[in-house]
């Protein structure tokens, strides 16, 4: 399926901010994921080995606690 | 001085206001009888989930950041599962 290109080339983290990687920011982690709720490869979004797996482990917290699906399309709430 | 730590909660939406009150006062007796200090509530309140637990789809969101000993984590875990109107519990290790 065409899904938009993302792989600048560099790491979205290291490069434009220092932020620590916060499992409730749901918003950011969203633009890290398909839209079946699936983590997209550093090879795509071009994140260092680094922050891919804070990225992951992020994702994978915000899944334990409902802020994200483990499948499937995020509806947007209110 | 314990460890500092960042706990999840999800309570029950079924919960009213002071229901609500209720349950964060109890966490916070029973984080103090382990002789843990509370720094920070951090409450979003009622969200929907991303998907549904135990039946329901939304529920009331709170974030505690506080200190305790690593031994009462496990303990209070415990206490945390067998409390219905919470949903979803997860505790976080600040220092990693």
């Amino acid at each position: 399926m065409a899904r938009r290109e993302r792989h600048g080339k560099f790491c979205r983290f290291c490069q434009d901010k220092i932020v620590k990687l916060d499992y409730k920011d749901e918003k950011r982690l969203l633009r890290f994921v398909t839209e079946h709720g699936k983590i997209i490869p550093r090879r795509v979004t071009g994140t260092c080995a680094r922050h891919q797996r804070q990225l992951a482990t992020a994702i994978k917290r915000a899944r334990q606690i409902a802020l994200m699906p483990y499948v499937g399309r995020h509806h947007r709430h209110g | 001085m314990g460890r500092a730590y960042e706990a999840t909660f999800i309570f029950s939406s079924a919960l009213d206001e002071d229901g609500l009150a209720r349950e964060i006062a109890k966490i916070e007796e029973l984080i103090a009888k382990e002789g843990g200090a509370i720094q920070e509530w951090n409450q979003w309140g009622r969200r929907r989930l991303a998907y549904e637990i135990k039946g329901q789809t939304d529920g009331y969101y709170a974030f505690l950041k506080y200190e305790t000993d690593p031994a009462s984590i496990e303990r209070l875990g415990q206490v945390y599962r067998l409390n219905e109107n919470i949903l979803r519990h997860m505790s976080i290790n600040l220092e990693e």
